[in-house]
């Protein structure tokens, strides 16, 4: 990297911690109902893991998976999707931009437009999915390491997971914006590519048709993220490859979405005359 | 004595349903959006259909064969579009508070209650035709009841327009305390998740550890999706219609009650 290009980095990073400790400021302002609501989100929101909690207490384990396995697939899931949606929550909303032409505004900073996208929003809210997937993590760990079904070391693995898990989820978000450039409305779409496959990636991939298993393993690879490593981890199947493909998958996807973003912008333009 | 104040005469029960039409043909312009979102809703059915078949064991349990367990799925994915999904009164109720519409609202010579809850069920009816058939089609091909007795569509489509008008009432409730806190976000996300959980949409409540299946089953929200499905599947008799009757009654007191209050509470902002 050129003195140049690093100088550069160096001030886009403080630029984008200045404009988010602005929003984060002014979120603040209303902090009982910014923290009583997150945390009520949290524990709310956490329904496809009751629903999972209420089955496997009745029926003891799916496809093999015990409630503190499906628990850690779980959560490396939710704590990715939050992490996404905590960065990248303009990304997602992108379609308002398209249908009210506000993406005039981006193009005319002189930053990369994911760049200044990125920094108009830091969703501190989306936090009440990672608050959730933490919490079920700890007792899925907890549970998992007693048993000794799982190490310490594993730990380590896991954090990297959701690492992975949150580039997938966003080379997902981008690539699925993207599309507005094209067709404007995504909203619908999202729920398919985004919603659907999110919940999809919540269990033992194993429960799922082929064509579904497949579709979550090379098409919208969210399974990727978390069930290779955590099925590796839990001694259900795999090599020590299962650690290194969701960083190569995860790496590889973000360079395509942000392809298709680019290519994507040169279709753009404006609403009005 | 009427519940909802001027919807005794022929009159007003004209007009609501003159805005119970205009409830279901607003929606009719995002028909084609809504069956693009029916193709990933039924995508949700297929996961729950093969989560369900992967955990119980495979004689079933309680009344529910892994068949049962199938058509119990795909049914409420049907039913869950007029008694879970695109519910919007809350956020009409909340809209007008903080935009003060409201007090023009609560002037006009018809009851507000009524009126919101009019305008939200044509929206509902549309939901169950226009997105809740489509995915209940598309699920067919993994398994898709059909009632042996013709009296039991009768019964389950009552106990259905109940469990809509209940769902419709509670969401109207969560609306009306923007009077109060105009903010709304909170009492919405423990009102969905009760009616999610307790309401039978994604599973029968005998999967829940026996307490809580004993107060969900007698709770309002057994009657959105549960008791429904049950009278469909011909697993239950009409009688299940009776608890939907009472709680019908009961939400729509409650609702008048809460509005008579928040009327007296009503401020509006400006000069």
């Amino acid at each position: 990297m050129s003195r140049g290009s690093f100088r550069r980095l160096i001030g886009l990073i403080r630029l984008y911690a200045l404009l988010i400790s602005a929003a984060v400021r002014a979120k603040m302002q209303y902090k009982f109902d910014f923290v009583t609501s997150t945390l009520l989100e949290s524990l709310m929101g956490a329904y496809d893991y009751m629903v999972a909690l209420a089955a496997l207490w009745r029926f003891h384990t799916v496809a093999g998976w015990n409630i503190y396995e499906v628990g850690l697939l779980y959560s490396v899931s939710k704590i990715g999707w939050g992490l996404y949606r905590t960065f990248l929550e303009e990304v997602d909303r992108f379609e308002g931009y398209i249908v009210r032409g506000d993406y005039d505004s981006i193009l005319v900073r002189p930053y990369p437009s994911l760049f200044v996208l990125a920094s108009r929003n830091f969703a501190l809210e989306r936090l009440s999915f990672v608050i959730q997937g933490a919490a079920v993590m700890v007792i899925s760990l907890k549970g998992l390491l007693a048993s000794g079904v799982l190490s310490l070391a594993s730990v380590f693995h896991l954090l990297l997971a959701i690492v992975w898990t949150t580039l997938l989820f966003s080379a997902v978000g981008i690539a699925t914006s993207a599309a507005a450039f094209v067709i404007v409305r995504i909203e619908e779409l999202q729920v398919f590519t985004q919603n659907a496959t999110s919940t999809a990636s919540l269990y033992p991939l194993e429960i799922y048709p082929a064509w579904l298993r497949n579709m979550l393993l090379y098409v919208i690879p969210l399974g990727v993220g978390n069930y290779i490593p955590v099925r590796y981890l839990l001694g259900k199947g795999g090599t020590w490859l299962n650690l290194a493909v969701p960083a190569v998958v995860a790496l590889l996807s973000i360079m395509l979405a942000v392809w298709l973003w680019r290519l994507g912008e040169t279709r753009y333009h404006s609403t009005g005359s | 004595m009427s519940f909802i104040g001027h919807a005794a005469s022929p009159d007003s029960l004209r007009k609501y349903r003159v805005l119970a039409f205009k409830g279901f043909i607003q929606n009719l312009q995002y028909t084609a959006s809504h069956l693009v979102n029916s193709v990933a809703s039924a995508i949700f059915g297929v996961l729950e259909v093969y989560f369900w078949l992967n955990v119980i064991p495979p004689q079933g349990f309680a009344d529910y064969a892994p068949l049962t367990m199938v058509h119990y799925i795909t049914i409420n994915q049907a039913f869950v579009w007029f008694t879970q999904f695109g519910i919007r009164v809350r956020t009409r109720v909340r809209d007008a508070v903080r935009s003060g519409n409201v007090a023009t609202e609560l002037m006009r010579p018809i009851d507000f209650y009524a009126y919101h809850l009019a305008t939200e069920y044509g929206s509902l009816l549309y939901g169950l035709l226009f997105r809740g058939v489509p995915v209940a089609l598309m699920l067919s091909t993994l398994g898709f009841y059909i009632p042996k007795h013709p009296a039991t569509w009768g019964w389950a489509l009552f106990a259905l327009l109940l469990g809509g008008y209940i769902a419709a009432a509670n969401m109207y409730m969560v609306g009306l305390t923007a009077f109060w806190t105009t903010e709304i976000r909170t009492p919405y996300w423990v009102m969905s998740s009760l009616s999610l959980g307790f309401g039978g949409a994604t599973f029968p409540l005998e999967v829940l550890p026996d307490r809580l299946y004993r107060l969900a089953r007698w709770s309002p929200f057994a009657c959105l999706n549960y008791n429904p499905a049950r009278i469909y599947l011909e697993l239950s008799g009409p009688e299940l219609v009776l608890p939907g009757l009472v709680w019908a009654v009961i939400v729509t007191v409650i609702a008048q009650a809460l509005t008579k209050i928040a009327r007296r509470n009503l401020e509006v902002q400006g000069g």
